[in-house]
């Protein structure tokens, strides 16, 4: 190993995988980084989830608590965002026992069989989408959200929910035809 | 097949997952039917639109309060754990036992009787308090082992060379780094132990050398130990 080239690496050009061996290895400095790399989008998801920023920042918070706890366990097998993500699908579920919701009752079955309305969408504004987002079911929001949003594969999906590839597939049409409806103001 | 029936295929169809003759289908009766289309083009520009989304910034003081959660986790959860997780990687534990090895050169060199005077046998003690505060920190458990010269250096003896044995026998399965970070360790340790066996041949009944020396064999022992396990 290179340790002059390692020494004179600047942070800023670590890998999230350099990164988190660093943190596991008790620098909170590379902890800060990595902070720094994706709070962003962690925050954002969780904004997107529960509706209301202090909510999201403690879920934030909550989130990369996790993450520091468990960084010794990152081995780099997957990406670290996925990884990263995985802990905030477990919080989300988590908040959502707490509350009593199960997303798998929040799949309006019968949505499928429903009359798909014919007429276009308006032109919209990314007000419009975000409100709308948020007064979709929470299962299908978050697989909306992982998906169109985050851009994760059926795969990774099912993977972090425990669901089938198919249920993942199935909640996010319904989760776009209901947001097409919400848009036309039929909610 | 019925329209409620394609639909069902759009979110499939604009992400690309459905088999070619599936596809085929469903372009087909696009192109015949204007309600299945228009959904599928709002469908794509939900998704276009989703997509395009931003992303938002949570408020400056949360990393502070992150941070002063961790910190807090951190004097809870015990010191000695998470040095010991430390110790526990090769890299680290070679590094302790090199500054160990080389603390013990420094003192060694520090103290550099003049041949033939008796300036070591009166020389006040080592100020073990003058160690840094990180060094401390870092390996407690060696700094015990200096501290304890009463541990018999025979005994430390045997197990190092049970131990060179055990890694002998490994050593070859060794990736390169692992050889390499293991043979710059030994050669540190090993020439503290030299310039310590040096002194105590000039003056065998210095007790504080003698407590340098063993102090050097349970680094040699620890830094073993260590890579046995590899």
């Amino acid at each position: 190993m290179d340790y002059e080239a390692v020494v004179t690496k600047t942070a800023d050009s670590f890998t999230d995988l350099e990164l988190a061996a660093q943190s596991a290895a008790g620098d909170v400095a590379a902890f800060e980084r990595l902070y720094e790399l994706h709070r962003r989008r962690v925050y954002s998801l969780c904004l997107r989830m529960l509706g209301n920023a202090a909510d999201a920042e403690d879920m934030t918070q909550e989130v990369f608590l996790q993450v520091f706890r468990k960084i010794g366990t990152f081995r780099g097998e997957a990406a670290f965002t996925t990884w990263l993500h995985r802990l905030v699908v477990n919080q989300v579920l988590m908040h959502w026992r707490k509350q009593g919701i199960r997303p798998e009752e929040t799949t309006e079955e019968g949505d499928m069989s429903e009359v798909v309305r014919p007429h276009p969408l308006p032109v919209l504004d990314r007000i419009a989408l975000e409100q709308a987002i948020r007064r979709l079911p929470p299962g299908y929001r978050l697989v909306f959200l992982l998906h169109d949003v985050e851009g994760y594969e059926h795969e990774e999906i099912a993977a972090m929910l425990g669901c089938s590839v198919g249920t993942s597939k199935s909640q996010l049409h319904k989760a776009r035809l209901k947001l097409r409806r919400l848009l036309q103001g039929e909610g | 097949m019925s329209c409620a029936k394609y639909q069902d295929r759009l979110s499939d169809y604009i992400d690309g997952l459905l088999l070619e003759r599936e596809r085929l289908d469903v372009e087909r009766h696009l192109q015949e039917c204007g309600n299945c289309r228009t959904i599928c083009e709002d469908l794509l520009y939900l998704r276009q639109l989703s997509r395009e989304l931003p992303e938002y910034e949570p408020s400056p003081q949360l990393w502070e309060r992150i941070a002063a959660a961790i910190a807090a986790e951190t004097r809870a959860d015990s010191v000695p754990k998470r040095i010991q997780r430390l110790w526990m990687r090769p890299v680290f534990a070679a590094a302790a036992v090199v500054t160990i090895a080389l603390l013990v050169g420094a003192l060694l060199r520090s103290r550099s009787p003049v041949p033939g005077s008796q300036e070591a046998h009166v020389s006040p003690p080592v100020q073990w308090s003058a160690l840094t505060p990180s060094l401390l920190e870092i390996q407690p458990t060696a700094l015990i082992l200096v501290h304890k010269p009463t541990v018999e250096r025979e005994i430390v003896q045997q197990r190092i060379a049970a131990l060179e044995r055990q890694i002998q026998q490994r050593r070859p399965f060794w990736d390169a780094e692992t050889e390499a970070c293991f043979r710059r360790a030994l050669e540190t340790v090993e020439r503290s132990l030299a310039h310590c066996r040096q002194g105590l041949e000039r003056n065998p009944k210095d007790a504080v050398l003698r407590e340098l020396y063993l102090g050097a064999l349970k680094a040699k022992l620890e830094l073993l130990k260590r890579f046995s396990e590899l």
